[in-house]
């Protein structure tokens, strides 16, 4: 057996990412004003050996949750997906925020509304597209494009 | 276990935590998220306390970043 390298130990096995230590990255708007976004992934790296294009190491995608937030902090929508403990609801979801919501309506924040599986790509692009969110490159759309067509070709399932 | 950072001129940086960054990171998370400590959520989460509580998201968010600490 050769040595091993020193991140062999963690392969196959979950593995936690927070976008800047758990607290909301500020986007600045076109119209000057800022909209909050938090993101955590649960991953795995797994070995594809056989994968000839992105492998032989993959960086795999267990959970995510991404959450769009007002410059307040009050939450306006979070895509969920988190296929592991004891939720009954293990599918992607999004929660609509208590900002867009009158406490009269049928549907709540804690409803679990049914989605596909996101990319952060698609979260980001509907920032910039739909929120009004000022893009930091003139390319932005090419470099989400080509960070989602990754992900539709080395996602194992949705 | 990482956490990305956005730096000045905007292209993230991506810190690996240590045993001890990642345990004072989930005891934050805890703490903000259900208002009770890292361990306090562990104990809890393998009893089984939030089971059937799909009504509170937050369990989930604190639960995402178990292998922090695990």
């Amino acid at each position: 057996m050769g040595h091993e390298p020193w991140w062999a130990q963690r392969l196959s096995r979950p593995h936690s990412l927070a976008w800047n230590r758990r607290k909301p990255v500020l986007l600045k708007t076109r119209e000057g004003s800022h909209l909050g976004l938090k993101l955590a992934l649960r991953y795995e790296i797994v070995r594809v050996p056989q994968d000839r294009d992105s492998g032989p190491y993959r960086v795999q995608t267990l959970a995510y949750e991404y959450s769009v937030q007002r410059e307040d902090g009050t939450e306006m929508v979070a895509f969920h997906w988190h296929p592991f403990g004891d939720s009954p609801v293990t599918t992607p979801h999004f929660h609509v925020g208590s900002t867009v919501l009158a406490p009269d309506q049928v549907i709540t924040g804690k409803l679990h509304v049914p989605t596909s599986r996101i990319a952060v790509e698609q979260v980001l692009r509907w920032c910039i597209t739909e929120l009004g969110v000022s893009a930091l490159r003139d390319d932005w759309e090419r470099v989400l494009n080509d960070g989602e067509d990754v992900f539709k070709l080395s996602r194992s399932w949705g | 276990m990482t956490t990305v950072h956005a730096t000045e001129n905007f292209v993230p940086t991506v810190q690996e935590l240590s045993a001890t960054e990642g345990a004072e990171l989930f005891d934050e998370a805890a703490r903000d998220e259900l208002g009770m400590s890292g361990e306090e959520f562990l104990a809890a989460w393998d009893r089984g306390d939030f089971a059937g509580l799909p009504e509170r998201p937050e369990v989930m968010s604190v639960a995402m970043l178990i292998p922090f600490v695990r």
